[in-house]
C-alpha cells in the first residue's frame, strides 16, 4: 500500500524543460512517475504504461451515454495498437498519412495509436452522415495526400455505395481494423520515431472553406498535455468525463491524449448521445463523481435549456472542480445562467475554467483554475472600439463584458500585436494574439505560403519571433488573457473597430420583432465604397406585419447611440434562414456571400440595401 | 438554420408533450398518431402553423439542422418511452418516413419483450 508521500515519484516543483542534445523531453510533473520523466513520444508513454500499469483502465465507454458498453486497459490499448501497426507496416509504407473514419468509441483510439506505433501520420476526420455532402472529406483526403483509410467493417459497408461514386475515396487503401487476427500483432517492430516526428494532422474547422491540416508533433502533444494537466490542477484522484468528438482538437487532446498522459481514466460518451439528451452529461458527472469535464459555450447553454426540475433533484455536482469552457467565445451570461441553475445541485462558480486555444497551438494557450470565480471584466464599449481597454465604471449604457481566459503556462508566450504595424501593443490595448512555445504546431501540411504567413511571424520593431498569428484579437490584464473577437470579422469604420457580435446584440435588442442570436453584421466593398450591412431575422409572428419604418428607425437609433454608427443597409430575412454552424454560430462569411449573390430570403430592406445589392424592390423603401 | 439551444429553450417543448401523452400512452401509438405528434412538435418548436408542416419535406427544409434533429429524437424517446439511436432522423429524414419507422420499431420492441 503506497503512502501519501510516495505517489510514484511526485515532484512538488513542477519544472518542465526541454532536453538538450539528445532532443528528448524531461517532464517533471505532478502526476507522472520518475521513470516516465524521459519520454520522447506518445508511443513510449503508452508502451510504458502498458508495461507498468497493464490492467489499469484507460477509457470507459458509455455507447448510449448511460450504460458502460466497453473499456480499454493500457495493455489492451497497446495490444490493439501493435496489431494495427503491424498491419500498416506490412502494407509497406514507412511514412504516409492515414485517414481515420470512426464513430465515437474505442475503435478510433486504438486506430489512432496504431498509426503512431507504425510511424504513420494519423488524420482524424468526421464520419459523414447519410446524404451529407462529401466535399470536406474529399478536400481533407486530397490535401493530406492520405494513402490509407482506417475504419470498421460496419462503417465501410455503409460507405460502399459512396466509394463507387467517389474516385478520391475509392483510391485509398481501406483497412478494417476490427477484422485483424490477433496473432498478427507480434510482427510489429517499433518505428524509429523522434519527438519531432508528426504524430497527426489536425484539420481546422475553418469557416472559409479550404481545410488546413496543422502538423502536430509528439513534442507538441506531450507539451500541451502537460499544459492542460497544470491548468486543470490534475491530481491522481481526478475523475474525467467527456463527450467531445475525437476529430476535434479539444476532444482529442482533453478526452483522449491528456488522460493517457496523466495516467487517468476517462469516461466517454459519443457527442450525439449528449446532444440527444444533454442531461446525460450531468448524470455521468454525478454518477461517477467526476472532477473534471467541460465543453464549448453552447454545451452549457444546451444543458440549461433542457434541464427539468425533477432531474435536478437527483444530481450531485459537488465534486465537479474543473468545468472548462473553450473552443468558442465564452459568454458571461452563459456562465451566470449555468451557475444559477445548478448551484442547488452543488455546482460551484469557482469550478469554471474558461480557456483559450487553437488547433495551430495543438490546443491550449491559456486557461486554468484560479482562487475564485472567473473574471467577468466590464469595459467601456466606446474605448474598446478604439482598441483601448478601460474599465467601465458605474452604470453605463455602453459596456462590454469580456470573460478572462486564464494564465499562459509552461514557457508559452503570448504577445499582443498591432496587426498593421506588427509591433507590440502597450498594456491595455487590444491587438492580435501571437503565441510561441513548444505547443505551437509545425505549420500546415503541404501549404508553405500559409505556413509562412501564420506560423512564422516576427515583430517588426524587435525582430522577435517566430510567433504563431492566431487571427484572434485580445488583451492581457495582469497576465490573464482576454479575447475580444476574430480579426477578420472586425469592421474598421473611420478608424474605429466594430465587433460584429456587439453590433448584432444591439440590433436585436432594439425591437421585439427581431430574433435573438439571429443577425449578422459585416462590411461589403462596392465600387470602392465600404458599406456596413446588417442582416436580421424577424420573429415568425411578425411575418407580413413588420412595421418596417419603425424597426429601421429603432435599429438606427440604437446603433448611433451605442456605437456611434450609422448603418444604411439593413435587410430583414425570414426566421431560420441566417446561415449557422451546427453549434449555432453565425456564419458571417457565408451570410455575406449570400448577400452578394442575392440568395438571402429577404422580406424587407432599406432603400440603400436595394441600391447596394440589387435585391428586388420590396413593398416599402 | 435552427440553433438547437435557441429553439428548444423557449418552452420545454418535449416535456410538455410527453407529460400530456403519458396517460394515453398505455397503448403503443400508430404511425398516424406519431405523425400527428411530430407535426405538433415541429409546429410548436418552429412557431409555424401546423397546416404548413409538410410531412414529406426533409427536416432541414424546416430549418432544423443536424443537431436539432438529434435533440428531437431525445424528445421523441421521452414520449414514446423507447430508446432511439440519435442518428435516426438522418436515416428517416421526413415526418412521414420517421413516423412509419417508429411505429414499426416500437411495435417490434414490444413484441420481443412479450
Amino acid at each position: 500500500m503506497r503512502s501519501a508521500n510516495d505517489r510514484t515519484g511526485v515532484s512538488n516543483e513542477a519544472i518542465y524543460k526541454q532536453g538538450s542534445a539528445v532532443g528528448h523531453l524531461e517532464c517533471q510533473n505532478t502526476v507522472m512517475s520518475e521513470s516516465l520523466r524521459k519520454v520522447s513520444t506518445m508511443v513510449h508513454l503508452l508502451r510504458h504504461r502498458a508495461q507498468h500499469q497493464p490492467r489499469q483502465t484507460a477509457y470507459i465507454f458509455l455507447q448510449d451515454g448511460e450504460t458502460e458498453t466497453a473499456s480499454l486497459s493500457y495493455k489492451e490499448l497497446d495490444a490493439q495498437a501493435c496489431l494495427i501497426a503491424s498491419r500498416l507496416q506490412r502494407e509497406g509504407t514507412a511514412d504516409g498519412r492515414a485517414l481515420l473514419l470512426y464513430p465515437s468509441g474505442p475503435e478510433f483510439i486504438t486506430a489512432f495509436f496504431g498509426c503512431l506505433y507504425a510511424g504513420i501520420v494519423a488524420v482524424p476526420a468526421h464520419l459523414p452522415r447519410p446524404n451529407q455532402d462529401l466535399s470536406r472529406l474529399e478536400a481533407i483526403v486530397s490535401d493530406s495526400q492520405a494513402s490509407f483509410a482506417l475504419t470498421t467493417s460496419t462503417v465501410l459497408a455503409k460507405l460502399e455505395r459512396l466509394l463507387k461514386e467517389n474516385q478520391s475515396l475509392a483510391a485509398l487503401r481501406w483497412l478494417k481494423t476490427d477484422e485483424l487476427a490477433s496473432h498478427q500483432g507480434k510482427s510489429w517492430h517499433e518505428a524509429d520515431v523522434s519527438s519531432d516526428a508528426i504524430a497527426y494532422l489536425q484539420y481546422t474547422s475553418g469557416s472559409t472553406g479550404t481545410p488546413k491540416g496543422v502538423m502536430v508533433t509528439h513534442r507538441n502533444l506531450l507539451h500541451n498535455a502537460e499544459v492542460i494537466e497544470r491548468a486543470f490542477s490534475v491530481t491522481r484522484e481526478a475523475i474525467l468525463v467527456g463527450w467531445l468528438p475525437f476529430f476535434h482538437d479539444m476532444g482529442l487532446c482533453v478526452n483522449v491524449l491528456q488522460p493517457l498522459y496523466s495516467g487517468l481514466r476517462c469516461i466517454l460518451m459519443p457527442p450525439l448521445s449528449f446532444i440527444q439528451k444533454p442531461f446525460r452529461w450531468l448524470q455521468a458527472i454525478s454518477r461517477y463523481k467526476a472532477t473534471s469535464t467541460g465543453g464549448p459555450n453552447f454545451a452549457y447553454d444546451l444543458v440549461c435549456a433542457k434541464a427539468k426540475p425533477e432531474q435536478l433533484a437527483k444530481l450531485d455536482l459537488s465534486n465537479w472542480a474543473v468545468a472548462f469552457v473553450g473552443s468558442e467565445t465564452v459568454r458571461a451570461d452563459t456562465l451566470d445562467r449555468f451557475a444559477a441553475t445548478f448551484e442547488p445541485c452543488g455546482f460551484r462558480r469557482e469550478a469554471f475554467c474558461p480557456c483559450y486555444g487553437l488547433a495551430e497551438a495543438t490546443l491550449m494557450v491559456s486557461g486554468g483554475l484560479k482562487n475564485g470565480p472567473p473574471d467577468l471584466y466590464r469595459v467601456d464599449g466606446a474605448a474598446l472600439e478604439e482598441n483601448r481597454v478601460v474599465s467601465a465604471v458605474g452604470v453605463h449604457a455602453n459596456v462590454r463584458t469580456i470573460v478572462g481566459c486564464g494564465q499562459i503556462r509552461l514557457e508559452q508566450k503570448v504577445v499582443i500585436v498591432d496587426p498593421e504595424s506588427l509591433t507590440r501593443c502597450p498594456d491595455r490595448q487590444v491587438g492580435e494574439i501571437w503565441v510561441s512555445g513548444l505547443s505551437v504546431g509545425q505549420g500546415y501540411w503541404n501549404r508553405p505560403v500559409e505556413t509562412d504567413h501564420t506560423f512564422k511571424a516576427y515583430l517588426a520593431d524587435t525582430g522577435e519571433g517566430p510567433f504563431l498569428r492566431s487571427g484572434d484579437l485580445g488583451f492581457l490584464k495582469d497576465g490573464e488573457l482576454f479575447v475580444t473577437g476574430r480579426l477578420k470579422d472586425v469592421m474598421i469604420i473611420r478608424g474605429h473597430n466594430h465587433y460584429p457580435g456587439d453590433i448584432e446584440l444591439t440590433v436585436e435588442k432594439s425591437h421585439p420583432a427581431l430574433r435573438s442570436g439571429c443577425g449578422a453584421a459585416f462590411t461589403v466593398d462596392i465600387e470602392g465604397q465600404e458599406h456596413v450591412v446588417v442582416v436580421q431575422e424577424v420573429e415568425r409572428e411578425f411575418l407580413g406585419k413588420l412595421p418596417v419604418d419603425t424597426v429601421i428607425a429603432d435599429i438606427r437609433q440604437a446603433l448611433a447611440g451605442q456605437h456611434g454608427l450609422y448603418v444604411n443597409v439593413v435587410l430583414f430575412v425570414k426566421a431560420g434562414t441566417i446561415p449557422k454552424t451546427s453549434s449555432g454560430k453565425i456564419q458571417r462569411y457565408l451570410c455575406r456571400a449570400k448577400f452578394m449573390n442575392r440568395t438571402l430570403d429577404v422580406l424587407e430592406t432599406t432603400g440603400a440595401a436595394l441600391k447596394v445589392s440589387g435585391y428586388r424592390h420590396g413593398p416599402t423603401s | 438554420m435552427i440553433n438547437p439551444v435557441e429553439s428548444q429553450s423557449r418552452t420545454n417543448v418535449g416535456s410538455q408533450h410527453s407529460d400530456a401523452k403519458e396517460a394515453a400512452n398505455k397503448q403503443l401509438p400508430t404511425a398516424m398518431e406519431i405523425r400527428a405528434w411530430l407535426v405538433s412538435y415541429l409546429s410548436e418548436l418552429l412557431e409555424i402553423d401546423s397546416n404548413t408542416v409538410c410531412v414529406n419535406s426533409p427536416f432541414d427544409r424546416f430549418g432544423l439542422d443536424s443537431a436539432g434533429v438529434v435533440v428531437m429524437t431525445g424528445d421523441i424517446e421521452d414520449w414514446l418511452g423507447c430508446e432511439l439511436h440519435p442518428t435516426l432522423a438522418y436515416d428517416y429524414p421526413t415526418i412521414d418516413s420517421l413516423a412509419m419507422h417508429l411505429a414499426e420499431e416500437c411495435n417490434a420492441k414490444a413484441l420481443s419483450l412479450d
